[in-house]
């Protein structure tokens, strides 16, 4: 059953009862009130005929009462008489009929109650239909004094006052019930699109929304529902973007395996399919090797890139000059090989970072300069303290990279120039190694290049809040310790002085 | 001779397809990128073109075209998995192509096909004392005609194809039956000793140990 269902059906019977129940209690006071005004009026009348009658009779001398008849004597006060006036009867001591206005006679037993104290009573009886009251007096002769009258109209007004009510509550129950209804409907409305939106959201269309403008509880809900959705949508969209970066990944990652899975397999099928002269089989074994050693980088480099991929790394407080010249020692050989020179110039300064991930990083952008760079020239890596950060750039004389291909470089296995890259060892990863190792300081890097006229890649590594506090700290020390500072700027100067 | 050009980036899969066609009796150019191999099909004539699809400069789509106006068939080498690449390339008009990693084998054997289908071979092949004539694929030794059946035939032109080189059971299996090589049945062995009797040819296929057999014409 629906819930407007159920909310009308406990509602409106609820309702119906109340006005039932509130309609008959008027009903029913007003006829009381009705009544007992009618017993009052009786009452008086009977002790008004009463009054009169006694008043009369004593008003007689002997003689007279005797000669006048109780009609004779009534009449003298009771002509006036009219239609609305009850009927009234006078009975003698013995029970005779005195007097009466006219034949009716309701059949009553007040005459059985009243007693010396209590000398009137009233009764209503049902008679023929009719409902009349009667009014039973002793007077003080002990004569008995009726007065009746035909109290039906109340009755019959109390019957129309019902059948009234009954089709009042009928009406206004159709209208109150109809309202409720269309509230509930107007309500419900609104629920069921939310229902709709839902189920056509779990069917998997996920642009579904609800357009509810209500302020109410339904409206708040529907607005959650809305917002749900979106954040839903959002997160779906980056999982989707993961993935396909995952496959795009994947794709490029495969492509890179089989060039020199191509290699290896033709050359060593070559060897052991034909009889080769001894210089062949060696150019063949040579491209095997050197194939198999790209592999081999290769699996490093994704090695490196899965480690770099952990969620969160310590932090720890590392002197940048003695960090970028530990690279440099390692970078030397290489560079030297190709006759390259290396300029490294590093302020006084820390890095909060994981160490063998940022010397992982400044070998790769090194690296990467030496590739880019033509014999006879030079690489300046330089380290500057900034008020809220270290910045290191390192910065070549090499060819450059084109500025729309600046945003793709850090792409896994992109290459500018593939063949270029192939020929120096590359498999296209470096960047992108160092882009997580830059993510994972919560570093920025900036990479600025001209074509021909170098590549200059600055990061930028901020002090995490509480090195700030301890820096802060060391900062006010030094202050009072003016010899150490010195000490310090003089080891700063050594940094900045060694040059190759 | 049949003139074939090599276009690849990877300098090591471009030699490697060199050095075995030259091997195979071809003539061969290398070009390590698009706009190189469309000069070089300019210049030159060219039987048959090995072209890479990644390509620097001019990428693999653009040179088959224009190879397509000049009628040269294209084979193309892309990496396995890559159906859009195959299906794209094919639609183009590529008459076949090599998926890497392949075996050169394989390499050979798709070469001479389209070779073939463009009567770019050489419709007589003569070695030894033996001609073939691949039209009406009749066989001849020292002008008298031999009675070889279809495998026994395919498997002679396997090894005048294939010479000094070692064909494993398997390749010739492949090759001649198609199909899947179980590795254990003798059908290939059968074959070799009938063709090898009826040929003569004792001294020039020898069996190689748990290898296969090599043709040599010394």
């Amino acid at each position: 059953m629906r819930l407007s269902w159920k909310i009308f059906f406990i509602t409106t019977p609820i309702f119906v009862l109340f006005l039932t129940f509130f309609g008959l209690w008027m009903i029913q006071d007003n006829f009381n009130g009705s009544l007992d005004r009618e017993v009052e009026r009786c009452m008086i009348e009977n002790q008004m005929f009463q009054n009169s009658y006694e008043l009369t009779l004593h008003s007689l001398s002997d003689e007279q009462r005797a000669q006048a008849s109780t009609k004779q004597l009534v009449e003298s006060f009771h002509g006036r008489r009219d239609e609305l006036s009850g009927n009234a009867r006078i009975y003698g001591e013995d029970g005779e009929i005195l007097y009466q206005d006219n034949g009716l006679r309701v059949g009553h037993t007040i005459a059985d109650e009243l007693d010396e104290e209590n000398n009137a009573g009233y009764e209503i009886v049902r008679q023929d239909g009719e409902t009349y009251l009667a009014v039973l007096a002793r007077s003080s002769s002990g004569d008995l004094i009726e007065t009746t009258r035909n109290i039906s109209e109340i009755y019959a007004e109390r019957s129309a006052m019902y059948a009234r009510y009954q089709i009042g509550v009928l009406i206004v129950s159709v209208l109150v019930g109809g309202l409720i209804l269309l509230a509930l409907f107007l309500v419900m409305r609104n629920m069921q699109k939310l229902s709709s939106a839902t189920r056509r959201f779990a069917t998997g269309r996920y642009d579904a929304r609800v357009k509810i403008r209500s302020t109410d509880e339904i409206g708040r809900l529907a607005e959650d529902f809305n917002w749900m959705a979106n954040t839903m949508n959002t997160q779906m969209e980056q999982l989707q973007n993961e993935v396909m970066r995952q496959e795009e990944f994947t794709a490029a990652f495969a492509h890179e395996l089989k060039t020199p899975l191509t290699s290896i397999i033709g050359y060593a099928d070559t060897i052991r399919q034909m009889e080769l002269s001894p210089e062949e089989t060696d150019m063949c074994a040579d491209y095997i090797f050197r194939q198999g050693k790209r592999l081999q980088s290769l699996s490093y480099k994704l090695l490196d890139l899965t480690m770099a991929g952990r969620e969160d790394i310590l932090l720890r407080e590392i002197r940048a000059g003695e960090l970028l010249h530990e690279v440099e020692r390692t970078v030397l050989p290489s560079l030297l090989e190709k006759q390259i020179t290396i300029q490294t110039e590093a302020q006084d300064g820390y890095i909060y970072g994981d160490r063998d991930l940022l010397i992982s990083l400044f070998i790769n952008l090194i690296d990467n300069a030496r590739k880019a760079s033509d014999p006879g020239k030079r690489i300046r890596v330089i380290g500057v303290r900034l008020p809220d950060s270290y910045a290191v750039s390192v910065e070549d004389e090499g060819r450059g990279i084109p500025p729309e291909e600046l945003s793709r470089i850090t792409e896994a296995f992109y290459m500018v120039d593939k063949s270029r890259a192939r020929k120096e060892g590359g498999a296209g990863l470096g960047l992108a190694l160092c882009q997580k190792i830059v993510e994972l300081h919560r570093a920025v890097w900036q990479m600025e290049s001209e074509p021909g006229a170098g590549l200059k890649v600055t990061v930028r590594f901020s002090y995490p809040e509480e090195a700030r506090g301890k820096r802060r700290s060391r900062d006010r020390r030094r202050a009072r310790s003016p010899r150490r500072t010195a000490r310090e700027k003089k080891t700063g100067e050594e940094s900045a002085a060694q040059k190759i | 001779m049949i003139k074939i050009l090599i276009v690849d980036d990877e300098e090591a899969i471009a030699n490697l397809i060199r050095m075995n066609l030259v091997k195979a009796g071809y003539q061969c150019e290398v070009a390590s990128d698009g706009e190189e191999a469309a000069n070089a099909i300019e210049n030159r004539p060219f039987d048959l073109i090995l072209l890479d699809i990644m390509l620097p400069k001019l990428n693999g789509y653009e040179v088959l075209e224009y190879a397509k106006t000049m009628d040269i068939p294209v084979i193309f080498l892309t990496a396995m998995g890559e159906t859009q690449q195959k299906v794209k390339g094919l639609k183009l008009g590529a008459e076949d192509y090599i998926a890497k990693p392949f075996e050169i084998a394989e390499l050979l054997a798709r070469v001479e096909t389209v070779l073939r289908r463009y009567k770019k071979t050489e419709r007589r092949i003569r070695i030894l004392d033996i001609e073939i004539d691949t039209d009406s694929r009749t066989v001849l030794q020292g002008g008298r005609p031999v009675d070889l059946t279809t495998k026994e035939y395919e498997l002679l032109l396997l090894f005048v194809r294939n010479k000094n080189r070692a064909l494993y059971r398997e390749t010739i299996y492949e090759n001649v039956w198609g199909g899947e090589y179980s590795g254990t049945g003798r059908t290939v062995d059968l074959h070799v000793q009938r063709l090898k009797k009826k040929l003569g040819l004792e001294d020039h296929i020898t069996a190689i140990y748990k290898v296969g057999y090599r043709f040599s014409d010394m």
